[in-house]
């Protein structure tokens, strides 16, 4: 081995690392004897790891936990029999409720909502606000229901937004509506999120061109009736 | 030659005395240091008895109490010692007192020999510190499994997700760092010098 070939293999390395063949340890030792360049790096490899082991012995290094054979990962403790069947009960008994009670729950609801069906939309008048003339809804429990409106256009306002309001005052879904779209009466269906029978209101607010202007521009108060 | 690994096993038996690892020393040593020999003195007889030499001294350390630590090491420190020895005979040392009557004095064991030796201890010890600080952290966790824990090099590579040309190249990168701030501002020759003894000048 001459020293080109010494560099090449990382002799020197390998040497240190005692990865060399039988073969290649003697002729790389045959080099040694000749190569004082190599002896040299040989030694201060030598030198290296004894002062590293006096240097690492010292020093607190946080050695990284390794993978031990045998030694189970904690992720992986969850898929022992002892966690694993309780949760697995617990799945089958989640997916058998979704499967026989909540999904076709679902599914009736979208064949309901699905099915023709005559709407009754109730027009909300001008003048409705006035307690006397209030109107009255009756809606399915769970159902949404129509609404008409005549938005009081004007040409300040570039759009709209339709706010159903709660008896307690809660917003309980709102609409955007165009100013074009405004030019007639509007139909909304509406789903009032808790169902509760009581004295709602839908507000009509126009929004200015900028979107910094919102301004009520109609109140329409209405009982609502609910039918189980 | 049948190979046989210079481990611990091999090492106990050279110091025992076993014939058979006596002989299978002698036999794959012998023939590297006669090779050096013939090509650097000036007769055949003058090769045999520095290859004697050598092998005296060495045979004196390997026995000697302290003993040598590390058995993987046993080739280096046989070129060493041969260097040793050869450097003595220019010096002419060995021609003016019979060689039984230096081999106290001249034994080296095998920390002394080292070329990096008469820096080693606190100053050594700095160069590698401050060598390590330089690698990232994994890489001196690396080397502390590697060189501190010895653990297995393909267990190492398995757990830190590398491979053993990784092991081999921060191996290198470290000892050429440490090389490097060793001889900062040392000539190369020096810093063998200062361990191998005085090196007369001219040696080839």
């Amino acid at each position: 081995m001459d020293h080109p070939e010494a560099i090449r293999l990382m002799a020197v390395e390998k040497y240190l690392l005692n990865e060399l063949s039988p073969e290649l340890r003697r002729s790389f030792e045959e080099h040694l004897f000749e190569c004082k360049e190599c002896e040299f790096d040989v030694q201060a490899g030598y030198a290296l790891i004894d002062g590293s082991k006096e240097v690492l012995a010292s020093t607190a290094v946080e050695v990284p936990k390794a993978v031990v054979p045998g030694k189970p990962n904690q992720w992986l403790s969850w898929f022992r029999p002892a966690f694993a069947a309780p949760v697995m009960a617990l799945l089958v008994a989640v997916v058998g409720y979704q499967n026989l009670v909540t999904v076709p729950g679902l599914k009736n609801e979208v064949a309901v909502a699905q099915a023709p069906q005559i709407l009754n939309p109730v027009y909300l008048t001008a003048g409705t606000s006035r307690s006397e003339n209030q109107v009255t809804v009756t809606a399915k429990r769970g159902r949404p229901f129509t609404l008409t409106v005549d938005i009081p256009a004007e040409s300040r306002f570039t759009s709209y937004v339709c706010e159903l309001q709660s008896p307690s005052g809660e917003l309980e879904g709102s609409l955007a509506v165009s100013a074009e779209a405004a030019k007639n009466s509007v139909s909304m269906s509406m789903y009032p999120k808790h169902g509760k029978p009581g004295t709602y209101q839908l507000v009509v607010f126009g929004v200015s061109q900028d979107g910094t202007q919102k301004v009520a521009v109609e109140r329409q108060p209405f009982e609502l009736q609910i039918q189980d | 030659m049948q190979f046989e690994a210079f481990d611990a096993s091999y090492l106990k038996r050279l110091k025992d005395g076993d014939i058979q690892t006596q002989n299978h020393f002698v036999a794959y040593f012998g023939e590297l240091i006669q090779k050096k020999l013939r090509s650097r003195v000036s007769s055949a007889q003058q090769a045999a008895d520095l290859c004697q030499e050598t092998f005296v001294r060495v045979f004196k350390m390997v026995r000697s109490d302290s003993g040598l630590r590390h058995p993987e090491r046993l080739g280096p420190y046989v070129v060493s010692v041969c260097n040793h020895v050869l450097m003595e005979h220019y010096r002419g040392s060995s021609r003016e007192a019979p060689l039984g009557e230096e081999q106290e004095d001249t034994v080296p064991d095998h920390q002394s020999i080292d070329p990096l030796n008469s820096v080693m201890g606190k100053q050594t010890v700095q160069i590698v510190r401050d060598v390590l600080e330089e690698l990232p952290e994994r890489d001196r966790r690396v080397l502390k499994e590697l060189f501190l824990e010895e653990r297995e090099k393909n267990d190492i590579c398995r757990d830190f997700g590398i491979d053993r040309d990784y092991l081999r190249v921060l191996v290198h990168r470290a000892k050429q760092a440490f090389k490097s701030q060793y001889l900062k501002g040392k000539p190369f020759d020096q810093g063998l010098r200062k361990g191998n003894g005085a090196k007369a000048a001219g040696t080839p």
